[in-house]
């Protein structure tokens, strides 16, 4: 089993370090503040199976429903057995996302500490490395959404006004 | 100060628009004609900080002092109707103080919280409330300066995120936006530029990205995706 978590993709990608004053191979700093915000020291990621692209399109599904807009996603994948054997501590529990079917594939990375997070941010930045990221288009997110509401696995009146205009094709920027 | 105005090129103070520019109506005033291009190409005698202000001016690219018109005939001969008389100074302070406001509120957003997919970001409220001032022309340009400074690519990528997130007229203003983005070197700046064309959806940008050579494996997947969204869309 994986664990799948939003990033931004441009701020991991440690080839082009030089750009920004970095030594190839270091881990930006923006991107550990910017995609390693923690809450209580945890950190939140969607179960998935990253051998089958359909349960990668899932973590994507949860995070997306959960949002107020509608965008491109980022989405890299750890798998949980190197988590474990590194000691990190993994606790099930239930993730924020109108995509009931979904709600009990959440898992928190637990009692993290600076040292801890940098290891995770050392995992996502091999991972990046070994191409287990996907990005899926706006136009990809999009059909998930569509195709979970009309299966009903998410209630149109629980995703954000926004989503719900851009998914009935009303999407009308400001 | 003396001005020779035969010397001046109008011809390159007028190449650039109608791509870039903005009046500012409210720092000059528009009397008597100080001189007539037709009949005296001769000197002038003005005043020191005039004729400082008016080199500003005649020399700037971004700056048009044609009074109330919204665009701009490419016709050098137009700049023969020009007065220009008196420049209030404070305007360029007022100007500067409008500039570094806009630039610190959006840095202590941009700080406070970074630019997420799917979230909608305070920023956004910011430049909106920025385009609702008086000073839009010049808000635009500095936008576009903001959204490709290599210098705070962190800042210019987040900038050109929220943009992607409004459809900001013209479009011409955002074609040359996304182009200097493009042109950047700075792998987040071009994606943010990427993710504002997916995100506009308008089949102008695909010449655009079409163009572009990106040399970034993954964004260069990225690009391809957006163009086939952009056609199918069609």
């Amino acid at each position: 089993m994986d664990l799948a978590r939003k990033i931004s993709r441009a701020k991991w990608d440690s080839n082009l370090n030089n750009e920004r004053g970095l030594a190839k191979g270091e881990i930006s700093a923006d991107a550990v503040t910017g995609d390693l915000r923690t809450q209580n020291n945890t950190l939140s990621f969607w179960q998935c199976n990253s051998s089958e692209n359909s349960s990668i399109e899932n973590a994507a599904l949860a995070i997306a429903a959960a949002g107020n807009r509608l965008d491109r996603l980022d989405i890299v994948w750890l798998s949980d057995s190197e988590l474990r054997n590194d000691g990190f501590a993994l606790k099930r529990t239930d993730g924020r996302t109108p995509v009931t079917d979904l709600v009990k594939s959440h898992v928190d990375i637990c009692n993290l500490d600076y040292v801890r997070l940098g290891n995770i941010a050392n995992h996502l930045k091999v991972a990046v490395q070994n191409e287990q990221i996907s990005r899926l288009s706006k136009n990809q997110v999009k059909r998930l959404l569509t195709l979970a509401v009309s299966q009903g696995r998410i209630a149109l009146k629980d995703l954000s006004e926004e989503i719900r205009n851009e998914i009935s094709g009303q999407g009308e920027q400001d | 100060m003396l001005i020779d105005y035969s010397k001046l090129d109008y011809s390159t103070n007028t190449s650039n628009y109608p791509e870039k520019f903005f009046i500012p109506d409210i720092a000059v005033e528009f009397g008597k004609p100080s001189h007539n291009l037709d009949n005296s190409r001769e000197s002038l005698a003005i005043s020191h900080l005039q004729a400082l202000l008016q080199m500003k001016i005649l020399n700037s690219s971004t700056i048009n002092i044609l009074p109330h018109q919204e665009t701009v005939p490419s016709d050098p001969k137009v700049w023969e109707d020009l007065y220009l008389l008196i420049i209030d100074t404070s305007y360029f302070e007022r100007e500067r103080r409008e500039k570094d406001q806009l630039v610190l509120k959006l840095g202590i957003s941009l700080d406070g919280e970074r630019v997420e997919d799917g979230i909608t970001h305070p920023a956004e409220k910011i430049i909106d409330d920025a385009l609702n001032s008086t000073n839009k022309r010049a808000v635009y340009t500095w936008l576009s300066e903001l959204a490709v400074d290599v210098g705070c690519p962190d800042m210019a990528a987040s900038v050109l995120r929220c943009l992607g997130r409004r459809k900001l007229e013209p479009l011409e203003w955002r074609v040359r936006v996304v182009k200097d983005a493009l042109a950047v070197d700075d792998v987040e700046i071009r994606d943010a530029a990427v993710q504002a064309v997916e995100s506009w959806g308008e089949m102008e940008f695909c010449n655009v990205l079409e163009h572009h050579s990106e040399v970034v494996p993954w964004l260069c997947n990225y690009i391809e995706d957006v163009i086939n969204d952009l056609r199918e869309s069609t």
